[in-house]
Formats: structure tokens, C-alpha cells, sequence
């Protein structure tokens, strides 16, 4: 069964949890702005963003004076498209996306290869066909480098990506064998790419290239069918498997309404995911305008990139300095995130994971160099309870009563209500 | 939980601000010159940016490896010659050495340490000041000559005399 | 075990209810006893195993490897079939002293070549999957401390994570500590007792926690001096912060430690060899000094990594994901040599070593032998180890 719609117009919190969960947070202007509006609307005109960026990106990873260099700038370019970007629902997706297709800088050092999977991160953001998207990243040459396919050839093949295909970007596991995992590989060999190897080539273009003479054109059998299947075929099958359904929407789930999702709620997303024969967009459109979106609150632990931006966001996206903004992507990556390097392919888990004594104590450092510190961005008044809580009558409210603007904003920034979205 | 002093507050939000700075994983020697020879002003992402200092201030090739321009043998020459006269030295050092000795590692007759101050490429002949060699020497010699060049004094934040 | 594993849940709930050092934290502190350490390396990615510890008179090793085997020349050499990888060199004094032990052949039932599933079973210590807690975790709610474990590092793996607490991370020792601004103390305790439920009380928790086990990390941490030069870099600066968690004497039974890197597919020596160098030199310099604090009868470390490779090589001179592989240990306690049976090359499954000893054997050894627990209740089962213990 599909997700029921809101019926009601969106109240202040209602608006202050939207745009929580979609765009890392929000001034109260912007949450006042939604107030008594229709849900499906509000979540369609979320979804309708294009590919403009934010003016005056200082970070261009294409001036990093070595590989190293590159990257970072890389991270701060994203950091700062997150933080004062037009459309932070499209970032939070192509976050979301870099959690699901991972691909990790620690092997992927090529700046236009990264600058590649990003684009396909935000052009596919709120996708069309997820079939059409995997296709779009299993040939990129950031993915084709990270999972070794571009090693993956006809007589020596390289599982790497064939495993990870099915385990994690699609069916997830317990719908294949290992046998599916060995004719996948067969069936993707000759698929790499050329240009952009080497430490010394961080700046070069690569492309994706298809060599004929290094594919495996036998027959193969790959999840119950037969044929001289080629890699286009296996994604084909892959990401139409029923399983894939669920898989990804629970993803979905985990990222826009909470940690431990809701299993029938996951299924009426997957109903509609195989409907649209994978249309994320109409999924997501579902899913944000759903009863279940607006009822669970409170109910995922911002990751370490969510607190930075939705913090910035909810002061009202002051100025920094391109220092601090890429010193705060390091930050982000002590507190267990590094933009483009999740610790495994599986990608960071997320809620409960986010939280130990480290991580939490940098976040409450964070939080006082925000309001408190010498560097702090300039604040003309502190944000709302409502913006900096999501909810108008929060328990903290008695605790900040008798604190000035600065130090009121830094203890809602510390607070559990402020972690949570 | 105990409440601090102002002072101690300032350290720990600055610890919070900076962190990471360590873990920079960057040029090592990039890093000390591009301060040292005040590259780096005007320019608040210096140390990533390769318009500040490229490789090709002392390789052959903008993104660095193995081969040397006339100004990276230089230096790896005043290394060797530093050694061999019973100094050890750290690149800093070796760096100063260098530009106080007024050589002209790429021959185009204008000395390394004004071409530093001129900046432009000491190790390409192709790049060197416009201006006459006298007038460039006098304002050189204002600014303070090459001390300006010389090394951060230890446990201090400046880079040497002005 | 049930109505103890309960009592220590309550227990360690009241704890995070009250603020400053709860009784039940001193109290804990005093039955954690012993003064045994373990100190865990987790070398992640799955290490290639054969490389190694390398069976360097073994034609169908450098039959299988045309590439990437290690030439016989450049082993070293610690019976006359296997040797040590040259990278690991600094560990060859440690050997002569009879201080190295390396277990051949280790692995589990059914393995799993998913970096993740192969992961989670070594940290589970359950090959089923069904355990979601981590057997250092189980080891905590054994001796009732929630601080007789840390990870060394910035997040804490499955292995540290008990049915109801985590066990700390600490990511460097000096910024482990919060100092919150002078003026907010009393607005800060009213903003954490509100009332909360789910993920809010969670995080209140979780802040509570975090606030009581800097404020004890910081109270012992200041007698350590290095007895040693550690190498450079972020493995060794771990190893040093764990030998001086150790000489703070924050009685800490088990301190883990991770080396990442290890998933080499491609050109595998070029990776591998420099890991295996950074491994050996951090540990060479953290038993030395050990040894100079006087500490080293009370610590063992032991090694291990998810899986090991298939042991041909693939087409990218480099290896997949295998099954079996090697585990090390080294300290005093330890019995120097090389235990277990080496894999039959010519006898593979699915072109994977067969693993002879169960990795929780291993385990069980530590738990029961060094730092005196019940093993099988940790384990949820009996395991026979190869004796690697003194």
C-alpha cells in the first residue's frame, strides 16, 4: 500500500520539520514562509530544483596545488554549496547518494572524476530511473576506479564491483548467490576508463571506455536470466530486481524519516518505487508530502555534515571565511564524516553510529565556536526555539530564558532536540 | 562540566575552529616556502592553491615528481654544500642560504632573491621580472634585502626579519 | 547472567541519570581488577595473509602468485618454510626474544567475503550473525565498567559496542576533555535534565556519559613520558596514546586500535608492503616502550584482520577478498613461534585457504588466559586456541 498524503495544512512545526530533513534546517523566515501551505506542494516545489549553483564558490578543486590539496577543496566546494547553495533538498540527496553509490578519495585522487560523480550525484539527484542512474555511475570513472572494474577484464576478472552491485547499491544481501556475483563480473569486464591515472595526472580528465577485446561475450546466467548478457544488461536486472525496491527506499527511509525506519512505511515506498519502475522523484514526491513524514519526528540523529549546515542554515547562512568553512569539513570528518570518504563501501551508518564520547564532545565544540568563540560568524539575533528545536515549545526553553543571544543559541546547538531532525 | 577561565576558553574554541590543521596531508616544503618568501598574502586557501606556489617553482613539471628545475638543483645543491661544510641544516634554512648567496639559478640575470620578491620563477628563465635589474634592486634593498627571506624564528609566528 | 546483565543495565542507567562520579563507576573500577591489559590491532580491508607470513618454500605459493609473491630472498626467514614479509623487519628482535607469536591458518565457519559481514562476525565473535554487540562489549558488561575498554581512534568499532553503552573512543588524549564557558554551568544542567524520550534521552545520555569519562581520563592521564621514539604518522601516534592510557594506569583492560588499508586488489605490493612497514615499526617502538616503563609483563597485543586474500593473484596484481588468514600476537605473556598448521596451497576451496583454528579460539585464550574472564560466556560457546599464550 502506498503512503497517505497530509491532509492539513502545514503548521509552524510542520514547516520547521520539512525543512529540517530537506534542507538541513532553515531560518525562521523561511519556516514562516511554508506555514498553511499544502504538503504534496510544498514537496514538489523542493523536488523542481535545476543545477544552479551557489555565487561565489571560493573552493576550485581544479587550482589544488598537489593530489591532496585537490581534495580538499573538493570538500570545501561541497561544504559550501550545502551551507549557501540554492537547493539544499538536491545536496542533501547527493549526500544522501554519496552514502549509497560510495566511492571514497582514499583510491578515487582525480579532481575531474570527482567533479564527475558529483554532477551525476545532483543531475540525478531526485532521478527519473534509478536504472538509468546506476548505469550513469557504474560507467564513471570514480566508481569504475574505486571498485576495480576498470581491472575487471575478459579471462582475469575482478569481483569488486559485481559484489558490491548487488550488496549494496541494489538488491542488498540474501537475493543472489555468489554465482550471480562471478557471472556479473563476466558479464562487466572490459568496462574501465582512460586518462586521469597517477598521482601526477590529478588534474587530467578520464573517460569511460568500453574495450571490446577485453569483454567476456559468453553466455551467463545473472540472477535467473540467460545470455550473452553485457554490463548494460546486468544493471538492467540488477536494479529492477523486486528486492531492489525495498532496498533503496529504505535508504530513502533512513535518510528523510528516521533512523530505524518504519517497515510498512518502507513498503508502500517500494510499491510505489516498482510502480514507477524506480522513479526516485515520484518516491520522494510520496514520501515528502506523506502522513508518516510529518509524523515522525525527532527521529534521526543528524550526521556530522547535517549539524555543520543545519547549524550555518539556522543562523541564517552568516559569511565565514574560506579557512574555517574547510577547516570545518575536516571537523566534520574528525566527528566521523569526511565528505567522499565513508570508512567502508558500505557507506556510514548513520544515527547511534554518529554518537561517542569524541564525536560528541567535538560537537559541542563546534556548537561554541558557532556562537561563542573569538571566530564566530556575526549573529544579529538568535534563531527561534522553533528553528534551532523544530518545536515551539521545546524543554530546553526554561534553560535558556535568562542567556543572552549567543550563549542561548550555543546551548540549543549542544542540546538533544538540536541533533535530532 | 568546570566552568574555565577566558583564556582557556579561547584555546579550546580555537582547538575547535583549527582542528585538522595537522592532518593537512601537503607538501611539506611548499608549505615552509610559500610563508617564507611571502607568497601567501591576499590568498586565504594559499596552502592548497597552486597559483600561490606551484611545483614548478622547483620541478620541471606544475604537479612535482622527480625531475628539478635550475632552482630545485640549486637547492638541493646548498643542501649538499651545507653538509659538506659541517652544517645541518632544515630546508628553511637551506632555503635562505640560497637567496642570500644572490645566485641566478636559471641564468635569465636576475637573481633568485628578486625574482622571489618580484614574483616571478627563479627556476625558469622564461619568467622574469619586466622591470630594469637596478630599479628592482633598490626596492629589493628597501624592503630589506634578503634577510626578508630569512627563516621563522623558532616558536614564532613571523617569517623572519623585515 | 540474565538478571546480572540487567542489573548492570540499571546500573548503568542510574549512572547516566546523576551527575559527577557515580558509585557505581568506583565501584566498577574496583572489580575490574587485574592489571592485565589487551591491546587489539585490527588491520582492516582484509590482509593478505600469505604475504605475510610467507610459505616461501612452497612451489604452488609462487605458482599462484607470478607477481606479487615475495621473492625467497627477501623473507624472512623464522623456520624452513615460512617468513615474515621484509616490511616487518622491526619486529624480527621481538621474535629472536620469543615475544612474536603468529597463528597460521585462522578463520571461521562458512566465511564470508563481505568486508562487512566478515567484520562484523570477528567482531560478534558469531559466525551465525545473529549478535549484534561486540565481544569487548560483552567483555565490559562482564566486569560491570563501561570504561574498562576504549577504542584508540575516532569511531568505535561493532567490537566495542555493548548491548545498552558504547565503550569511549578517545581520538587524542590531550582534547578529550570539555570545558564548557564560564556562566553556562547552571543553564547547561537545567537544558540536560529536561524531560526526554527515544533518540533525545539517547543523546542526553550519551552527553552525560561523555562529560564522566573525559573528566576520568583527565584525572590520570598526566604521568605518562614516552620511553621511546615512535615513528611518524596517525598509527603509531595511536599506539603511543594507548601506552599512555596504559602507564595513566585508567584501568582499562582492553584498548583497541586499527590499521586500515589493507583491501588490496590492486598492485598490492606497492600497498601492502608500506602498511606492513608502518605496522611493524608502531609496534616494534610501543613494546620498547613498554618495556622501558616497566609495563610489558602486563600487556599482550594481538592482531588480526577480516579475512584474508585468494591466494592467486587476481588479474590487477593484486588479490580478492579470501577466507582464512594469519593472526599475530606479541608482548612477555606471549609463547614466541609460530602455532597451528600452515594452509595446504594445493587443497583450496573455492581458491581459498581452508581454515583449521576458529579465530574465537584465539579469542578465548586471551579472554580466560590473560585477562582472566569467563570465555565461554563471552563467547556463547567453548573454543580450543593453539596456546598462544606463555
Amino acid at each position: 500500500m502506498t503512503l497517505t498524503s497530509l491532509s492539513r495544512p502545514l503548521t509552524a512545526e510542520d514547516a520547521a520539520h520539512f525543512l529540517r530533513r530537506t534542507a538541513f534546517g532553515a531560518t525562521d523566515p523561511q519556516i514562516r514562509a511554508l506555514v498553511g501551505r499544502d504538503a504534496r506542494t510544498v514537496a514538489r516545489q523542493a523536488l523542481a530544483f535545476d543545477q544552479s549553483a551557489a555565487p561565489g564558490n571560493p573552493f576550485d578543486p581544479m587550482q589544488g596545488a598537489a593530489p591532496g590539496p585537490m581534495l580538499q577543496l573538493t570538500r570545501g566546494a561541497w561544504l559550501f554549496e550545502m551551507v549557501y547553495g540554492p537547493h539544499p533538498l538536491r545536496e542533501k540527496l547527493a549526500l544522501t547518494w554519496s552514502n549509497h553509490f560510495v566511492i571514497g578519495t582514499d583510491k578515487v585522487r582525480n579532481a575531474p572524476a570527482l567533479a564527475g560523480y558529483l554532477g551525476l550525484l545532483r543531475q540525478h539527484a531526485a532521478t527519473g530511473s534509478f536504472e538509468r542512474f546506476t548505469l550513469d555511475v557504474a560507467r564513471s570513472p570514480a566508481m569504475l576506479r574505486y571498485l576495480d572494474n576498470d581491472q575487471n577484464r575478459r579471462g582475469r576478472p575482478n569481483e569488486n564491483f559485481s559484489r558490491e552491485l548487488l550488496e549494496l547499491f541494489t538488491t542488498g544481501i540474501g537475493h543472489y548467490s555468489e554465482d550471480d556475483v562471478r557471472e556479473g563480473a563476466r558479464a562487466l569486464t572490459g568496462w574501465t576508463f582512460e586518462g586521469g591515472r597517477g598521482n601526477q595526472k590529478y588534474l587530467e580528465e578520464s573517460r569511460f571506455v568500453f574495450l571490446e577485446r577485453q569483454h567476456d561475450a559468453g553466455r551467463k546466467t545473472y540472477l535467473g536470466h540467460s545470455g550473452n548478457l553485457r554490463g548494460e544488461d546486468v544493471v538492467r536486472l540488477a536494479t529492477s530486481h523486486p528486492q531492489t525496491a525495498a532496498f533503496v527506499s529504505r535508504k530513502l527511509h533512513r535518510a528523510f524519516l528516521a533512523d530505524t525506519p518504519d517497515e510498512a512505511a518502507v513498503q508502500g515506498s517500494a510499491e510505489t518505487w516498482r510502480r514507477t519502475n524506480g522513479n526516485v522523484r515520484a518516491v520522494l514526491e510520496e514520501l515528502l508530502s506523506s502522513e508518516a513524514f510529518y509524523a515522525s519526528r525527532a527521529r534521526i540523529i543528524r550526521s556530522p555534515v547535517e549539524y555543520v549546515v543545519g547549524a550555518l542554515r539556522t543562523l541564517g547562512q552568516p559569511r565565514m571565511e574560506a579557512k574555517a568553512l574547510l577547516n570545518l569539513t575536516q571537523t566534520t570528518g574528525r566527528m566521523g564524516q569526511l565528505l567522499l570518504q565513508p570508512d567502508t563501501v558500505k557507506g556510514w551508518d548513520g544515527g547511534r553510529e554518529w554518537i561517542n564520547d569524541t564525536t560528541l564532545l567535538l560537537r559541542l565544540q563546534v556548537a561554541a565556536a558557532l556562537t561563542l568563540g573569538g571566530q564566530a560568524p556575526a549573529l544579529s539575533g538568535a534563531p527561534s526555539a522553533l528553528a534551532l528545536t523544530g518545536q515551539e515549545r521545546p524543554a530546553t526553553a526554561a534553560a535558556t530564558l535568562n542567556l543572552n543571544p549567543r550563549q542561548a543559541t550555543y546551548l540549543h546547538l549542544i542540546s538533544p532536540e538540536f541533533q535530532l531532525a | 562540566m568546570r566552568p574555565v577561565s577566558g583564556a582557556a576558553r579561547r584555546v579550546t574554541l580555537a582547538l575547535a575552529v583549527l582542528l585538522g590543521g595537522a592532518a593537512l596531508a601537503l607538501p611539506k616544503y611548499r608549505l615552509q616556502a610559500a610563508p617564507q618568501l611571502h607568497l601567501t598574502q591576499g590568498n586565504d586557501l594559499w596552502h592548497l592553491d597552486r597559483r600561490v606556489m606551484s611545483c614548478a617553482y622547483c620541478h620541471e613539471q606544475e604537479t612535482g615528481g622527480r625531475s628539478w628545475n635550475p632552482f630545485g638543483q640549486a637547492i638541493q645543491a646548498t643542501f649538499r654544500r651545507e653538509a659538506e661544510a659541517g652544517r645541518a641544516v632544515k630546508f628553511p634554512q637551506a632555503l635562505s642560504v640560497l637567496l642570500e648567496s644572490g645566485g641566478d639559478a636559471d641564468g635569465d640575470g636576475y637573481p633568485d632573491a628578486l625574482e622571489v620578491f618580484a614574483r616571478t620563477l627563479p627556476g625558469d628563465p622564461a619568467s622574469h621580472p619586466e622591470r630594469p635589474l637596478a630599479d628592482l634592486q633598490v626596492e629589493f634593498d628597501a624592503a630589506g634585502g634578503a634577510a626578508q627571506f630569512a627563516p621563522p624564528t623558532p616558536g614564532g609566528k613571523g617569517t623572519g626579519t623585515k | 547472567m540474565t538478571n546480572r546483565r540487567d542489573f548492570l543495565k540499571l546500573s548503568a542507567l542510574a549512572a547516566a541519570a546523576t551527575t559527577g562520579m557515580p558509585g557505581f563507576l568506583a565501584r566498577a573500577a574496583a572489580q575490574a581488577g587485574g592489571s592485565k591489559t589487551l591491546v587489539v590491532i585490527q588491520l582492516s580491508g582484509g590482509n593478505d595473509g600469505l604475504n605475510t607470513l610467507v610459505p616461501y618454500s612452497n612451489g604452488a605459493y609462487y605458482a599462484a602468485r607470478p607477481n606479487i609473491a615475495i621473492p625467497r630472498k627477501d623473507v624472512l626467514t623464522l623456520s624452513p618454510d615460512l617468513g615474515m614479509h621484509p616490511a616487518l623487519r622491526p619486529l624480527m628482535g621481538l621474535w629472536d626474544s620469543g615475544r612474536l607469536a603468529w597463528m597460521e591458518n585462522v578463520g571461521y565457519p562458512n566465511p564470508n567475503r563481505s568486508h562487512f559481514a566478515s567484520m562484523a562476525i570477528w567482531h560478534t565473535a558469531d559466525p551465525s550473525q545473529a549478535q549484534s554487540d561486540g565481544w569487548i562489549g560483552r567483555i565490559a558488561e562482564q566486569i560491570g565498567d563501561p570504561f574498562c575498554a576504549s577504542n584508540v581512534g575516532a569511531a568505535t568499532p561493532q567490537a566495542l559496542r555493548a548491548s545498552e553503552f558504547s565503550l569511549p573512543s578517545i581520538d587524542a588524549v590531550d582534547r578529550f576533555q570539555l570545558k564548557l564557558p564560564q556562566g553556562l554551568g547552571g543553564a547547561f544542567e537545567q537544558m540536560m535534565g529536561a524531560a526526554r524520550s527515544g533518540e533525545a534521552a539517547y543523546l542526553t545520555q550519551a552527553t552525560r556519559q561523555m562529560m564522566q569519562n573525559t573528566a576520568r581520563v583527565q584525572a590520570n592521564a598526566q604521568k605518562y613520558r614516552s620511553g621511546a621514539t615512535y615513528p611518524e604518522g596517525r598509527f603509531a601516534e595511536q599506539l603511543r596514546d594507548t601506552a599512555r592510557l596504559i602507564a595513566a594506569g585508567v584501568g582499562q583492560r582492553v584498548l583497541y586500535v586499527s590499521l586500515g588499508g589493507f583491501d588490496t586488489h590492486a598492485g598490492q605490493r606497492a600497498e601492502q608492503d608500506e602498511l606492513l612497514g608502518t605496522l611493524a615499526s608502531g609496534l616494534a617502538a610501543f613494546h620498547a616502550d613498554l618495556e622501558r616503563q616497566g609495563l610489558a609483563e602486563n600487556v599482550v597485543v594481538m592482531g588480526f584482520s577480516e579475512f584474508g586474500r585468494r591466494v592467486a593473484e587476481n588479474g590487477s596484481a593484486g588479490t580478492d577478498h579470501g577466507k582464512g588468514s594469519v593472526m599475530f600476537a606479541l608482548g612477555r605473556g606471549v609463547r614466541g613461534g609460530i602455532h597451528g598448521s600452515s594452509p595446504d596451497l594445493e587443497d583450496l576451496s573455492d581458491g581459498d585457504i581452508k581454515y583449521r583454528q576458529d579465530f574465537r579460539g584465539v579469542y578465548a585464550e586471551a579472554l580466560s588466559g590473560w585477562l582472566g574472564l569467563n570465555a565461554r560466556e563471552i563467547l556463547n560457546g567453548d573454543f580450543s586456541g593453539p596456546g598462544w599464550l606463555a
